[in-house]
């Protein structure tokens, strides 16, 4: 069961709010820790032993860290801090990342025929990655008394296993989802217009728009006929609108679902594709996952002793610039190795991660270059020329990485970067259903960003979509609502007959 | 009485509920396959299933339900010729027992059936609780709303190419290739049983029971399928059979006396019986039908 289904939508939704409805204020997060159950086992009953793993240790550490900031004990708390993330990540790594670890040693070192440790092909359990994220997260906060360590391990469960965010986040820390999760804040009329309003417009997203691409796609990154010349710019291009449609679709769905019981989840995307250089994409791109890396990861290697001793060693030896690059590239690497490997265990994504250090790094040291250059050329880097090239350019890298990232094969996507120049670019079949979409998906899907083009444009400019329809005429919102409907129901790539595209970040 | 400015909103909610409710009838009454002539445009699985609602009333009285065992099973004109009945197979390539139900409903309501063969194999696979429940929901909700079902035929209603339906008579696909089944014996005596899941044999009631008050005599068959049947499977399906007191024909224990042969009957290696395989079981099933009128 997943959001866009309709049993989701009309069944489980429904019951679940008329039961939150129904309880008293004080109960209403056990409701909500019910549906988390409900929904889990819809996907793997008997996997829940992980999420419900991974929230004993998280309240258990948890306690212990309290008590021993009480006790006033530091190393031992550094210790258990250390202990409790271990053991999470212990989990994590063994069922997302080792068959992968014995793969790459078994060709490393020619043991494929010696049987040498032969895969386990784990199914992993829903939201692994995430629910992970979230109980470091909060182990971290109750180390740092951003928070108080939460003393029902139930309630814990049920921020770790919220059903809206488990299956693709975002990742919300617990201090800032506890009191919304747990206040159990009545529904409102309002609450449930602009919730259906918000996963309707996530739905179509995802259904109108990414699914209708999906052939396509999966057509041009077939290992056994590699896109090239034109078709790997098309091939780049799809998979980047249909990730953007398929995930921000999901999130739209998710936080119009969590706000229905008012509940405030972190914005994960704000118009990733008007940014003008890499670092501004990965503040508007998957939100929630950036500004977890910085605080958990960035911050504490800025601020580690080694950190700390390169910045009074560079002092005097080399230029502020320099000193502030080598710190920069100091925390930097292992914020996008692990985001490469966050996403699974394949080398194209630790290669995306590492082509976004690169990126980034690249970016930061050629800034002053580029700041002169404009300076000599009178021109300001906030002028609208300037912005549409720099916007372009941060094109050209995201196309790029997400190329490398949805390859089949590292190698695959090189060979298709180097098509790209060597083979004579030659203008693919598009409108005649040979990428397995026709003329008439090419128009639903252009008329559908075009729609997303626009309402991106409104918030970018600060302003709040669902908020104004709400407050249109009745006529108006009724008319607005019942075409998104009509959309959904005609366009939609759904029923019988229709192969379903599972949601992409859910896999991760 | 005065409603509040909350209560205004849930008023409105819940008229919008309605409101959408009749959208979704109406746009049923416009992606109608029938009406608009293109019951050849609906998706591949249903395609067999609306040709036979396409058929002039009353003119189909036994109808073949199940899965692609069903859709290869027995070639229904040439079963019609030898038992004097009108056969049409309504089967779906992963026919669920909720679609089997959904398919038998629609079509009673066209034509006066008086025998069902039902190939069992959706009863035997291996289910669970969460899919039955899901595929229930999503079934009733395509019967009483059609356009969640028939929305694709937008494009050829808008001028747009006719999907390729793959070739039929009466529901039956004539397929002709040929590849051997080489596993050897796989009924191996035992008294074990297979599960049968408790919401899919809530299904399976439902459709005993539905048959029971129109008075239509229902049949489970099991099709040959040396991949993946079994003695287990036999046991439970005879075993379920018996306490409904319904006829229960197992194929996989007649192939002998069908002459069926696994090197130049099968078409997939074991999984489904190819035409030369059909041919074999129509012969029989008509003798079967007509010693048992």
């Amino acid at each position: 069961m997943v959001y866009y289904k309709l049993v989701f939508g009309i069944a489980f939704l429904p019951i679940i709010m008329i039961m939150y409805q129904l309880t008293p204020r004080t109960k209403r997060w056990g409701v909500l820790l019910i549906a988390n159950i409900i929904f889990y086992s819809t996907f793997s009953l008997r996997r829940i032993v992980y999420p419900v793993a991974a929230c004993g240790i998280a309240y258990l550490t948890g306690l212990l860290l309290e008590y021993l900031q009480g006790k006033k004990n530091k190393k031992a708390g550094r210790i258990v801090l250390t202990c409790g993330i271990c053991a999470l990540l212990f989990v994590l790594l063994h069922v997302k990342y080792t068959d992968f670890f014995f793969d790459n040693i078994r060709a490393l070192f020619h043991l494929e025929e010696k049987g040498f440790f032969a895969p386990r092909n784990y199914l992993l359990p829903l939201g692994i990655s995430f629910y992970t994220m979230q109980a470091i997260g909060y182990l971290a906060d109750v180390y740092w008394k951003k928070t108080g360590a939460q003393k029902n391990p139930a309630r814990l469960l049920c921020y770790l296993l919220f059903f809206p965010t488990v299956m693709e986040g975002p990742i919300a820390p617990y201090s800032q989802m506890k009191e919304s999760l747990f206040g159990g804040a009545s529904i409102t009329a309002e609450g449930v217009m602009a919730g259906y309003l918000r996963l309707g417009w996530g739905v179509m997203k995802k259904l109108v728009i990414a699914d209708r691409i999906a052939p396509a796609v999966a057509y041009l990154f077939d290992e056994q006929r590699l896109a090239s010349g034109f078709g790997v710019v098309l091939a780049a291009v799809l998979f980047t609108v249909m990730e953007y449609m398929d995930f921000s679709g999901c999130m739209d769905m998710v936080c119009g679902i969590a706000s229905i019981f008012g509940i405030e989840l972190p914005e994960n995307f704000k118009q990733p594709f008007l940014a003008k250089n890499a670092s501004e994409f990965w503040r508007r791109w998957h939100i929630s996952l950036g500004v977890w890396f910085k605080t958990y990861i960035f911050y504490p290697v800025s601020m580690s002793s080694m950190a700390r001793k390169w910045r009074k060693f560079s002092k005097k030896k080399v230029s502020a610039h320099t000193s502030n690059m080598v710190l920069s590239a100091m925390a930097l690497l292992p914020v996008w190795l692990c985001n490469g490997l966050w996403h699974g265990p394949k080398w194209t994504y630790v290669f995306y991660g590492i082509y976004y250090f690169v990126v980034i790094l690249a970016e930061l040291c050629l800034e002053p270059v580029g700041d002169a250059m404009l300076g000599r050329l009178h021109l300001q880097k906030e002028s609208r020329a300037v912005a549409a090239v720099r916007m372009l350019k941060t094109w050209i890298i995201i196309l790029i990485g997400e190329l490398l990232f949805e390859a089949p094969s590292l190698q695959a996507g090189f060979t298709m970067l180097g098509s790209l120049f060597t083979k004579s670019s030659a203008l693919l079949p598009i409108a005649d259903g040979s990428l397995g979409i026709d003329g008439r998906d090419w128009a639903i899907v252009l008329a559908g960003l075009l729609v997303v083009l626009v309402v991106n444009l409104m918030r970018e400019r600060g302003r709040n979509v669902t908020g104004e329809i709400l407050r249109m005429p009745l006529a108006f919102r009724w008319t607005l609502a019942l075409v998104l409907v009509c959309v959904i129901l005609i366009f939609g790539l759904y029923g019988p007959g229709y192969q379903e595209v599972d949601l992409i970040y859910a896999g991760f | 009485m005065q409603v509040s400015r909350e209560g205004k909103k849930w008023i409105e909610i819940a008229a919008f509920v309605l409101c959408v409710a009749g959208l979704m009838a109406v746009l049923s009454g416009v992606f109608d396959p029938m009406e608009r002539g293109l019951s050849q445009a609906v998706n591949e699985r249903d395609i067999y299933v609306i040709s036979a609602l396409g058929e002039p009333e009353n003119t189909i009285d036994t109808a073949i339900l199940g899965d692609s065992e069903a859709l290869v099973l027995a070639d229904p004109s040439s079963l019609g010729e030898k038992t004097g009945r009108n056969v049409y197979i309504i089967g779906q390539s992963g026919q669920t027992l909720s679609e089997a139900y959904e398919a038998l409903q629609t079509l009673s309501e066209k034509q006066k059936l008086t025998l069902v063969l039902l190939e069992a194999d959706m009863l035997a696979d291996e289910s669970n609780i969460r899919r039955d429940l899901t595929e229930s929901f999503d079934t009733a909700a395509y019967r009483v709303f059609p356009v969640l079902r028939f929305h694709g035929i937008w494009k050829p209603m808008t001028g747009g190419k006719m999907p390729q339906v793959p070739a039929h008579e009466r529901g039956f696909s004539l397929r002709t290739e040929e590849v051997p089944y080489t596993g050897g014996e796989y009924m191996h005596p035992t008294d074990q049983l297979s599960p049968i899941c408790i919401t899919s044999e809530w299904l399976m009631d439902r459709i005993v029971k539905y048959c029971k008050e129109k008075g239509i005599r229902l049949v489970m068959v099991s099709a040959p399928a040396p991949l993946h049947f079994s003695m287990e499977k036999h046991n439970a399906l005879a075993d379920y059979a018996k306490k409904r007191s319904l006829a229960y024909l197992d194929l996989n224990l007649l192939t002998e006396e069908i002459g069926i042969d696994y090197e130049t009957d099968m078409l997939d290696g074991g999984d489904h019986v190819n035409l030369k395989g059909s041919e074999k079981i129509t012969e029989y099933l008509a003798g079967y039908l007509n010693e048992n009128e």
